[in-house]
């Protein structure tokens, strides 16, 4: 009893700043109202818990503001003094103040939940069916990233002797995972590894050793879709490695909290193992930060950077080098890593899966069924939207896989490769693990993937209105830039253009694809589905052609229409002295527009910038009637390339 | 009774307390006296348990107060600059300090507070250091526990309010047999209530004791010799001469033996006039330390 007496007095003791009870519900008082605001103007936007950003940062933010309130108490020896001298055990008082930072969170969080909760209830009745289990998983997941801040930050006040040095401490855990793999991991890879492009399972462990990233990646932070936010659930790996967080760092604040001498305050570390830890973590992580530079000299780097270490850390200069087993470990495991990177550069560039193990393939090859602009952007073995969204696109499974498996294999076996392009894959295994490389390509490399570009799982991908059916009730439209016209077309029109149109895409060869560039599309509507797709028309699809043709106002040239005036802008032509200049030239009178008959490609039909290059320095502006409104209408042209 | 056995405290590599033995009898003061970085206060915060020690140990009637919330119920620690709440009032104070110490009285410390002229309802930001070391010495005194230790017990206190908190001190030591350690730099503060001192010089105790057996076994003797010849020579080799100082014709003398015997030698050598002077207690400590070797003026100066 008397125990239990003294945890509740020192539990009011710890109250008595009013600091953290005042935050806390504070701010989930404003978040409710702003929650409820929300929730009257959109319900379909606006999340009260799982898929909130602000939700996160209000739970990180107090986790690390009631952290720092309840344990500032650590840094000041004034207080220590005075807590430390009064007839209480000091575990007494530190978790007292531990629970009481907490005490002032979940209970401001449930309510805020629940009340947020029964006002969605009240005004979507949808929600009722999702309003107790996302209200209780809401709850679950914010306490965790609470948690996860909290104890972090109670651990760097532990840790560090000053402010600075917790500060710091609270610093280098939550971006550590950061810099390690994000930093270092990609830099080796990228530097070792020729066909490097991701190694996902660098990627997870950052997201997992990242509290931020995991804390995003538990709240739903990335979701913007009502359903998935009401329905989500965490990954099992991030809810582990959240336990994980939260377990670790409670163990380690329990057992330093005993240990933790109030001698040591005013110094930067608290415990010697800690100033252990940070030389050799700093030593490591600078060594390889450095050793992608001087890879042969790796030893000597960690000896070099263990002496600046302990030279910044250590006070007592004759302490130098006195650990000399630290010292080993630290240069065993900085030639571990580059010694690994080095030693498995053959077997990573050399990976090709075996067909049985291999579920999917994804490929991209830079520039094909793509604009310029697009490819222009895309670099060799570096992430960026566009590769990912073609190899999100090209996913393939069959007849599709089998060859591309061949096509690659193929390229691995050429030497002295001048590429043109490159190509990024992603080997998705049967075992659910992703493998991505990417692969210089030449002119040869490049022909000889017209054997995946055949197959019909191509085509499906790159042309999906192969796969649509009944379109008799869908809407047709031309368009070229100039003029956007509906296709008066009966239900059996529509269904025969759409198979012509099928069947001369899948007859279509890559190589045709050298010969011209579209000359407009079809963009196919459904209104019942709210679907849409566009069927890119070529000049060799001669039936789609020939069918097209046949209503009036379908023009395949610009020059079929009535043009006012053109613009050239050539960016490329200006001499080194005018470098950045820009040449343009305004050609009205009709006998200089005719020059430009059939030289002119509408920007928006530029997808086949690696098999149809246009002339990319020169911009063509054209004023164009168009003959149905009589407006006129500015298009943006790239010019052919002169012969 | 407090017992200080074998005591040492490292900060790093430095030694702040080394090697440190005495005991410390129920109902006496200690003075604790020393230079700035003599090791102090860091005998006193192991005392209060704020620091563990490295070696050795201290206990209260035979029990570690060193996370012991039962031995500490008897301690209260005093520190030269003392925590209080941010805006906290006296009232407050006490409190917070009643839940600490169940012995301690309100009304004695509302009592005290008027003596003191002292506003319970100010918060005790508002006051001076002096008036803000008067508040924490009454809480101290009314807390009820059987051991005080201070840190520079009278920092900041005038004359009138140092008398006047010397004698209370004296009262509760009388009505409760209360134990003071009080630490201060200068020997004279506390010379006057000590029973027992200890004067701390780079973390070691040069002396402790009880200062009444003390100037029982040592005494100061002014005399005159005929003529102005030097008699030190002659002194030390009749006496346990632990000063000599010659001014004039004056010879005075510290000496360590029994009263009469001491003065029947100095008979011996003829002297126009010989009388003993009382001793005060740095005097006594001078003398002391001087015959240990110690330069005495780097302790005490």
């Amino acid at each position: 009893m008397t125990s239990v007496k003294y945890y509740v007095n020192w539990l009011k003791e710890a109250g008595r700043g009013h600091v953290t009870a005042f935050f806390s519900w504070a701010g989930f008082f404003i978040y409710t109202l702003s929650a409820f605001f929300g929730l009257q103007t959109n319900t379909d936007a606006c999340f009260f818990g799982i898929g909130n950003e602000r939700l996160l940062y209000l739970c990180a933010g107090l986790g690390v503001f009631s952290a720092a309130a309840e344990f500032w108490y650590l840094e000041q020896p004034v207080k220590l003094d005075f807590y430390y001298s009064l007839p209480v055990k000091r575990e007494v008082i530190f978790w007292c103040r531990y629970v009481h930072g907490i005490l002032h969170f979940v209970p401001a969080l449930t309510v805020s939940m629940i009340l947020s909760g029964f006002y969605e209830c009240g005004i979507d009745t949808e929600f009722l069916a999702y309003a107790d289990v996302y209200v209780i998983r809401s709850i679950f997941v914010f306490t965790a990233v609470f948690f996860i801040f909290y104890h972090i930050c109670v651990f760097a006040l532990l840790a560090g002797g000053r402010i600075v040095s917790a500060v710091l401490f609270f610093s280098v855990i939550v971006f550590f995972s950061q810099a390690v793999f994000k930093g270092i991991g990609e830099a080796y890879a990228d530097h070792f590894f020729q066909t490097y492009y991701r190694i996902p399972f660098l990627e997870r462990l950052k997201e997992v050793l990242a509290p931020w990233l995991l804390a995003q990646r538990l709240a739903g932070a990335a979701i913007y879709d009502r359903r998935e936010a009401l329905t989500y659930l965490p990954e099992q790996a991030d809810v582990f490695a959240a336990a994980l967080w939260i377990v670790l760092f409670g163990l380690f604040i329990f057992c330093l909290q005993k240990r933790r001498k109030v001698e040591n305050v005013g110094k930067l570390f608290a415990f010697a193992g800690v100033e252990r830890a940070v030389v050799f973590l700093f030593s490591i992580i600078l060594s390889l930060c450095l050793g992608i530079f001087f890879t042969g000299s790796a030893i000597v780097l960690v000896f070099l950077v263990h002496l600046l270490s302990e030279g910044l850390i250590q006070r007592k200069k004759e302490a130098l080098f006195q650990r000399k087993g630290q010292l080993i470990v630290e240069a065993a495991l900085v030639c571990l890593v580059t010694g690994g990177f080095l030693a498995g550069a053959g077997f990573f560039d050399d990976f090709i899966p075996e067909k049985e193990k291999l579920g999917a393939i994804r490929i991209c090859v830079n520039g094909l069924d793509m604009s310029y602009e697009e490819a222009s952007q895309n670099l060799f073995g570096k992430e960026s939207y566009g590769v990912e969204r073609k190899l999100a696109k090209y996913k393939f499974t069959e007849e599709g896989l089998a060859e591309s498996l061949s096509w690659l294999a193929s390229l691995k076996e050429r030497t002295d490769v001048k590429p043109e392009t490159f190509a990024t894959v992603c080997y998705q295994m049967k075992d659910g693990t992703e493998k991505y490389r990417a692969y210089p390509v030449d002119g040869e490399g490049l022909q000889a993937f017209s054997r995946v570009f055949e197959t019909g799982e191509y085509k499906e991908k790159a042309y999906p209105a192969v796969l649509w059916e009944d379109v008799g009730e869908n809407r047709f439209t031309w368009i070229d830039g100039v003029s956007e016209r509906a296709l008066k077309l009966t239900g059996e029109e529509k269904e025969a253009f759409l198979k012509k149109y099928k069947e001369e895409i899948l007859k279509l060869k890559m190589s045709e694809l050298t010969t011209a560039a579209p000359v407009g599309a079809v963009v196919m509507s459904s209104d019942k589905w709210g679907e849409k797709e566009t069927l890119v028309i070529y000049p060799f699809l001669r039936e789609t052609c020939e069918f097209l043709r046949s209503f009036e106002g379908v023009k395949m040239d610009l020059s079929e229409y009535d043009v006012r005036e053109l613009r050239v802008i050539d960016v490329g032509a200006a001499d080194n002295a005018l470098s950045g200049g820009v040449i343009k030239e305004t050609y009205e009178a009709p006998e200089e527009i005719l020059k430009w008959k059939g030289k002119l490609v509408w920007k928006e039909l530029d997808i086949q910038s690696l098999l149809y290059p246009l002339d990319y320095e020169r911009e063509v502006e054209a004023e164009a009637v168009e003959p149905e409104s009589g407006a006129v209408t500015e298009i943006k042209c790239f010019p052919e390339k002169s012969e | 009774m407090i017992r200080i056995q074998d005591v040492t405290k490292f900060y790093d590599e430095v030694c702040a307390v080394h090697h440190v033995s005495f005991d410390i009898p129920d109902g006496t003061v200690f003075g604790l006296v020393g230079t700035n970085g003599a090791g102090k206060s860091t005998l006193l915060r192991m005392m209060a348990g704020v620091l563990a020690c490295d070696s050795g140990n201290i206990t209260y009637d035979g029990i570690s107060s060193y996370e012991n919330p039962e031995c500490k119920r008897e301690v209260f620690y005093l520190p030269d600059t003392p925590y209080y709440f941010p805006n906290a009032n006296l009232e407050e104070m006490i409190d917070f300090y009643r839940k600490q110490y169940p012995a301690m009285e309100k009304e004695s410390v509302f009592y005290m507070a008027e003596l003191f002229n002292l506003d319970m309802g100010l918060p005790l930001r508002t006051f001076s250091k002096g008036m803000k070391r008067q508040v924490f010495l009454i809480l101290a005194l009314c807390a009820g526990t059987k051991y005080l230790l201070c840190d520079e017990v009278f920092d900041g206190l005038d004359p009138v309010m140092t008398e006047a908190v010397k004698n209370l001190f004296r009262k509760e030591m009388e009505e409760r047999k209360l134990t003071i350690v009080a630490a201060a730099h200068k020997l004279k503060d506390l010379e006057d209530i000590c029973h027992n001192m200890g004067i701390m010089h780079k973390g070691g105790i040069l002396k402790s004791g009880d200062m009444l057996e003390r100037i029982g076994d040592v005494i100061r003797i002014q005399c005159v010799f005929d003529g102005k010849r030097d008699m030190e020579q002659e002194l030390k080799k009749e006496l346990s001469l632990l000063r000599y100082e010659r001014e004039g014709y004056f010879t005075t003398l510290i000496v360590k033996g029994e009263k009469e015997e001491v003065l029947e030698r100095i008979q011996n050598l003829n002297p126009v006039f010989a009388e003993e002077l009382p001793m005060s207690l740095e005097e006594i400590f001078m003398a002391e330390m001087e015959e240990a070797g110690y330069d005495i003026c780097k302790v005490l100066c």
